[in-house]
């Protein structure tokens, strides 16, 4: 099928409420969207400026410990970039890109290529002027691995003018401008790969004025941010505070918000006056199941048994006090993805077990077990009750808890390139990127995955991409999805929710189901 | 006097010995058992996710392909020389890595080192004024409820009343690890204060104990009836006398606060070597577990050393003993 670029516009266009890029790939209307972003928010509000938001963060960067050098966004306290940078796109709470820096992108055809306009007039925070020199450096420099989208999808860049740049992709891709909003893809100063980003200047509406890469950052409004509104906050102090310290820091009034609090404290949090708002969504728990091994779970009936055992909605009901909350189809898509498609049954322990004696083991079969790092406060909790479900069913799995410092290292070290069974962290993303990691590119998720089955996943993802038509695409990503489920490739908890906690004065912090979206220009404090 | 200096001296080479021994422990406990460093790290039943390639790689990364001999050399000459090498994950030196930690650490264990004998004197002293009268009845119960409790319990209660209930400490230590030594301080009051609690309480039995025995003592007696004051005879006569046990509890009190930093300093989360301890071993940092492990024991025996010179110094008849030998 060939489709004009016209055409191209006017279906995608067309398919807003599916993809919502139309606003991208139309300049006019690009222009007027990212004020929006706080406009939207700030509305029928009467924002005051000034003082100090001082929030506790109880999920620190994964990267943490592999660095000193906090003030890189790669190693940031955090994964909430967007406080010191700025992104050429963003994802918004309804999963929706929205530009950023970009004021403009338009694909080619093809959608191989993609022509990026940059917003003018904006300072990074050592009084620069940002222009397409200092966008080629930063996605060059991402380009070699940093953020791994970025790797993957992209073959080059160029700079298309002062305010303006080109990339080059390895295949066609419709939702590239996803990839641009991941937490690391942000745009730094102009600089050779062994220095850039180290120096903690970046566009966003903070300027970053101390960090103790393991503990906190503080940093001060910037002056010269580029929105028409916002930011409101003279100031914006992180900490990280595991465990207690949370609840602790906010009932003592040190913190006036928290972000993903332990949802076993909400009443905590509320009890102290706090006011507390769950996402849609929010990052998951992938169990990945490495099948290069002699392990049981080699054999598909085994995993669609362990899928069929696992108690999800129990999860849900406990852990998250959500009984009707989404659950795990055992891919990457989330349940906040409007291309989710839910599996066929949602529990059937008899069929479990008869799917075990059919693959040889009547009397129960005992696995591997899986690593799991506690990111989040609960996740502790989650694992006993999967272990227990899945017990019903006849299958003893043990989950062994190893530090989040060096979790990655660990499970990669050995069984190159699946490494050791484990619990994979999963943050909600559109649906190309979230079904992808099942794809070659991604081993240590898929686990050898291989066979006529999966191959089918992949160019079913590949074609899916490549079509101008949001509809078809849909269609190719549900049957994906199908073949996912039918796989089970590995299994895919699901149903969390990411949680925030503020003080009754903080408007308009929210919690946000790509942890690392949320942002702070509309944040302020009544006084 | 020769005989003091000798005692000295002694314990300077013992002290060097000790550390030896030390550092072999430390090489064993953290490169050799069970087998060597990778086999502590792979249990039996994962060994399948290895091939003979990883192995060997593995070995060759950790320096496991050397004998025993020259690895023990290695280590030895690096930890004596505090040459603590770098660290596996970054790269950086351990020493720069945690200097700061370290530093903080020191500064809260000295305020608290210092305050421990300080505060069980004054508790002694008022307790063995009067012994099992109210007030001595009353601290006498009080150290003893708070020697039973743990150090994490401690902790969290002081944070519970001072800082949620009371609003006089922060309950979140929101301080960079590289802070200048003031403000560590400033922030230290409640980690302190969980720390000398059971140091205190320890501290407080020796003394009272040996408070009350020295002032029911012939000596004490025969000073009281010529004529000495009450005081004189408790502060100048009985407190020297009743320090000397104290002094080897406030030995062992510092090497127990070394533990109880560990303990704090995960409580409050006080950017100090405690912290970095847990890091570095949930990280297999084998460097820099050596580098504190080894300064920690350098730390007990330096303080053990400067206990004894104290009560040589205190103590006439430990000095008489010595002479007489």
């Amino acid at each position: 099928m060939s489709v004009t670029r016209r055409e191209f516009l006017t279906y995608a266009a067309s398919g807003a409420t599916v993809l919502t890029l139309s606003h991208l790939l139309d300049p006019t209307r690009a222009l007027a969207a990212s004020p929006d972003i706080v406009a939207g928010m700030i509305e029928s509000q009467t924002p005051k400026s000034g003082g100090i938001l001082t929030y506790g963060q109880t999920y620190p960067n994964w990267a943490l410990g592999q660095s000193n050098r906090g003030q890189h966004p790669y190693f940031w306290l955090d994964l909430l970039t967007r406080s010191v940078w700025n992104g050429l796109t963003w994802v918004d709470e309804d999963m929706n890109v929205q530009l950023d820096l970009a004021s403009s992108m338009a694909p080619s055809d093809d959608l191989t290529v993609w022509d990026i306009g940059l917003r003018e007039g904006v300072m990074f925070h050592d009084g620069t002027e940002m222009t397409s020199e200092d966008v080629v450096s930063s996605l060059q420099f991402h380009m070699l691995g940093g953020v791994g989208l970025i790797r993957t999808q992209m073959k080059s860049v160029e700079p298309n003018g002062k305010y303006g740049v080109r990339v080059h992709l390895n295949g066609a891709n419709a939702e590239f401008p996803h990839s641009l909003a991941e937490y690391r893809a942000m745009i730094l100063k102009k600089n050779d790969v062994d220095t850039i980003g180290f120096d903690g200047i970046g566009t966003g509406p903070f300027k970053l004025v101390e960090i103790d890469n393991a503990r906190q950052f503080r940093a001060v409004r910037n002056e010269n941010y580029w929105m028409e509104n916002g930011p409101y906050l003279d100031e914006v102090r992180g900490v990280l505070t595991m465990g207690n310290a949370a609840i602790n820091g906010f009932r003592a009034g040190q913190l006036n918000a928290v972000f993903n609090i332990d949802p076993g404290q909400v009443g905590q949090f509320e009890d102290a006056g706090g006011r507390t708002h769950a996402s849609a969504s929010g990052d998951q728990f992938w169990l990945a199941l490495p099948k290069n091994l002699d392990f049981p779970w080699n054999d598909k009936l085994i995993r669609q048994a362990m899928s069929l055992a696992i108690d999800r909605q129990k999860i849900n009901r406990i852990i998250y006090n959500d009984p009707n909350g989404w659950t795990g189809n055992d891919t990457h898509m989330n349940g906040v993805n409007g291309e989710w498609v839910a599996r066929p049954i949602e529990r059937d322990v008899e069929k479990a077990r008869a799917l075990l004696a059919e693959a040889g083991y009547g009397e129960g079969v005992t696995l591997p077990a899986i690593a799991f790092c506690p990111s989040f406060p609960e996740e502790p909790r989650v694992y006993p009750i999967v272990a227990e479900s899945l017990a019903e069913a006849g299958i003893t799995l043990e989950f062994q808890e190893r530090p989040c410092d060096g979790f990655n290292p660990y499970t990669e070290a050995v069984n190159k390139p699946y490494g050791r069974p484990k619990r994979s962290l999963v943050g909600p993303r559109n649906p190309f990127i979230n079904l992808s990691r099942l794809t070659t590119g991604n081993p240590a998720e898929r686990g050898a995955w291989e066979g006529p089955r999966a191959d089918r996943y992949g160019s079913l993802l590949v074609e899916a991409v490549s079509q101008q038509d949001p509809e078809a695409r849909q269609a190719l990503y549900a049957e994906a999805q199908r073949i996912a489920q039918e796989e089970v490739p590995g299994i895919m908890l699901g149903g969390r929710r990411n949680m925030a906690a503020h003080a009754a004065n903080v408007k308009n912090l929210r919690s946000h189901s790509q942890n690392w979206s949320s942002r702070f220009e509309y944040v302020w404090i009544d006084a | 006097m020769y005989a003091v200096l000798a005692l000295i001296v002694r314990r300077l080479l013992l002290s060097g010995v000790i550390l030896v021994l030390v550092s072999g422990t430390v090489f064993i406990g953290t490169e050799i058992l069970p087998g060597d460093a990778l086999d502590a790290t792979i249990p039996a039943d994962e060994l399948m996710y290895y091939s003979d390639d990883d192995l060997a790689r593995m070995r060759a990364e950790l320096g496991l392909d050397k004998s025993a001999a020259e690895r023990f050399v290695n280590v030895f000459r690096g930890l004596v020389t505090f040459d603590f090498g770098v660290t596996l994950m970054t790269q950086e030196s351990v020493i720069d890595s945690i200097i700061h930690p370290l530093l903080n650490s020191l500064i809260m264990a000295s305020v608290a080192i210092v305050l421990t004998p300080l505060v069980s004197v004054v508790l002694g002293v008022w307790a063995a004024l009067k012994p099992g009268g109210r007030i001595d009845g009353a601290v006498s119960g009080a150290t003893l409820f708070a020697y039973s409790m743990p150090d994490f319990v401690v902790g969290n209660v002081f944070v519970i009343v001072f800082a949620i209930w009371l609003g006089l400490a922060p309950a979140v230590l929101m301080i960079t690890e590289s802070a200048p030594w003031y403000q560590i301080l400033a922030v230290s009051v409640l980690p302190v204060l969980a720390l000398t609690v059971s140091g205190v309480a320890y501290q407080f039995r020796l003394l009272r104990a040996g408070m009350v025995e020295a002032l029911g003592s012939e000596f004490i007696e025969r000073a009281r009836l010529s004529g000495v004051p009450e005081w004189r005879l408790v502060i100048t006569h009985a407190l020297p006398a009743a320090l000397v046990p104290m002094l080897n509890g406030t030995a062992q009190f510092v090497a127990g606060i070394i533990s109880g930093v560990v303990v704090i300093e995960a409580v409050f989360k006080f950017p100090g070597i405690g912290i970095e301890l847990i890091r570095s071993i949930s990280q297999r940092e084998v460097p820099t577990v050596q580098a504190i492990t080894f300064l920690a024991a350098f730390a007990v025996i330096a303080s053990n050393l400067l206990a004894d010179i104290s009560i040589l110094a205190l103590d006439p008849r430990v000095r008489r003993a010595r002479n007489d030998r």
